[in-house]
């Protein structure tokens, strides 16, 4: 009873089927039905997401303005219910529901900000990781085939249509400066450089390095890829120019 | 020193000061003021530390935490057991709380009569239970669970709430009595809780206090309420009200000096008004002490 009450009461809430949760256990009482009284636990609910949100997605919400990134994030939450014990684990979809809603096509970089802010949000929330790439000198030949590379913590890539770095940037730091907003790819990366988030541009050869190690299931196969796009490239030299820039910090043996 | 780099390289620290006690009013151990609190190192007696912000290895907050642990006794507080709750208690949850115990050793550590998640849905708030004997039996086992695992008693909390179940078969102080003596815990009275839910639920504050056992009470906490028109929602965004002061008035009076909390979690204002938040309720602790002597 009590396991069907709680699930009842959790799923209504964020489905918005007050009624249907209401009647079966909420008892009318001091002048307030059912559905009033679970209402206050729906606003507290959503209003305590909604903060958090609003804290990973500053900019996205300075983008649209406070009531319409209320009444979207609304709409979010009833999507996406929350599933994470940790609140800064909340709100990964955003940028792929923002994708989907007509009435911000106005702002048609709306949803590319929205994935830099949850990558930054994730480096910002991540621990660092010791380098362990000093032992790839003791490793053999068979054990360098089996080498897949990992990014530091959090870090992420995004290709965007517009210049979403700097339109973050000019937000996040209330610049005054025009940006030209013709649509030219952009290739990023965001990371944690110890104790901050960079967000460094890429070029289109780095990028699809980087993607392919961060995808593909070992190091190798990622430059069989890499050179099936890029057949001149210094594979070799990239690896090191990556390293350097302290974008893979650990390595492990599949 | 470079604290950034330091407090960022995951080192194990080693433990706090061991405190045994507090006494009087403490504040809450809030963000906002961890370079204030680590400069002027303020005369506020122990903090509470919400203890669901420092689940990590090593960051910011752990660093001052471990600053302010070594001059002051703290609490920890928690909002993550999900005591209530039909799942299983979460063991990774109660695996890094233990740890953060072992290193901070905090005078008291607490958790609320309520639940917060169920079947994978997480809500962040603190939802009320129904008070049948289902849910004392459910309560009961997963804080006995909560002690076993963190070998130490635990305090339960009185949350503030909106709703009647349908299913209830005693009140709010029953269920609460009935709890924390089966499960052998003890209890964090909020008075603002029981000033809200009375005003909510149109119930007696006074007799509520009246019913929970003295010798289990071991901390307090006040806080400030928003009067919603057709409600009292317990914010932590105000001072605390006139009628939560007499309230607590009421209690000390029962079960004496208890260690008692300023809690303000919202639109936290400078530290200079907890202060004087904390001070209002020492004086009414020296009243009612003064008046029993």
């Amino acid at each position: 009873m009590l396991h069907e009450l709680q699930t009842s009461f959790l799923r209504g809430i964020y489905n918005n089927s007050l009624e249907d949760i209401a009647y079966p256990f909420i008892k009318e009482t001091s002048g307030k039905s059912a559905e009033q009284q679970l209402s206050i636990y729906r606003g507290s609910i959503f209003g305590g997401l909604k903060k958090a949100l609003a804290e990973t997605y500053p900019v996205t919400k300075e983008l649209v303005g406070e009531d319409f990134f209320n009444m979207m994030l609304g709409q979010y939450i009833k999507t996406y219910p929350c599933h994470v014990q940790d609140l800064n684990d909340y709100g990964e979809e955003l940028a792929e529901f923002i994708q989907g809603l007509k009435q911000v096509r106005s702002v048609p970089y709306l949803a590319e900000v929205a994935e830099l802010e949850w990558f930054y949000n994730v480096c910002l929330n991540s621990e660092m990781e010791n380098n362990n790439l000093e032992e790839l000198s003791l490793l053999n030949e068979e054990q360098q085939e089996r080498i897949k590379f990992n990014f530091t913590n959090g870090a992420g890539l995004i290709s965007a249509r517009y210049p979403v770095d700097l339109i973050w940037d000019s937000h996040v730091n209330s610049l005054e400066k025009d940006i030209d907003l013709k649509k030219e790819c952009v290739y990023l990366i965001i990371w944690k450089n110890v104790n901050n988030v960079e967000i460094n541009r890429l070029s289109d050869k780095q990028f699809y390095f980087l993607k392919n190690i961060k995808n593909e299931s070992s190091f190798s196969n990622a430059c069989f890829e890499f050179l099936n796009k890029y057949p001149n490239a210094n594979v070799t030299k990239m690896l090191a120019d990556v390293i350097q820039q302290g974008w893979l910090r650990r390595f492990s043996i599949l | 020193m470079n604290v950034l780099s330091e407090h960022h390289s995951g080192k194990k620290r080693n433990a706090s000061p061991r405190h045994t006690s507090i006494n009087g009013v403490g504040v809450g151990f809030r963000s906002n003021h961890f370079e204030y609190i680590e400069k002027n190192r303020p005369d506020v007696p122990w903090f509470e530390v919400l203890i669901d912000n420092y689940m990590m290895d090593a960051g910011v907050s752990l660093y001052y935490l471990e600053k302010a642990t070594e001059a002051y006794p703290v609490t920890f507080h928690g909002v993550g057991m999900s005591l209530g709750s039909t799942d299983q208690l979460n063991k990774d949850y109660l695996k890094k709380l233990k740890s953060l115990i072992k290193q901070f050793n905090p005078v008291y550590v607490s958790d609320h009569l309520c639940w917060t998640s169920v079947d994978g849905y997480h809500s962040h708030d603190l939802l009320p239970m129904p008070y049948t004997d289902e849910a004392i039996k459910l309560l009961v086992s997963h804080i006995k669970q909560a002690q076993d695992f963190l070998e130490r008693r635990i305090l339960v909390e009185n949350v503030s709430s909106y709703l009647n179940f349908k299913d209830s078969i005693m009140s709010e102080w029953e269920f609460l009595k009935i709890v924390v003596e089966e499960s052998d815990c003890d209890v964090l009275l909020d008075i603002n809780n029981i000033y809200v839910s009375s005003i909510n639920h149109n119930i007696d504050a006074i007799q509520y206090i009246k019913n929970i056992p003295v010798e289990r009470v071991k901390e307090m906490h006040l806080a400030g309420y928003t009067d919603m028109g057709t409600h009292l929602l317990d914010t932590h965004g105000e001072a605390v009200h006139e009628p939560v002061w007499k309230l607590y008035e009421q209690a000390l009076n029962k079960f004496g000096n208890i260690p008692t909390l300023i809690e303000w979690d919202n639109d936290v204002p400078e530290f200079s008004i907890l202060e004087e938040e904390a001070a209002k309720a020492e004086a009414i602790m020296q009243k009612v002490k003064s008046r029993a002597a």
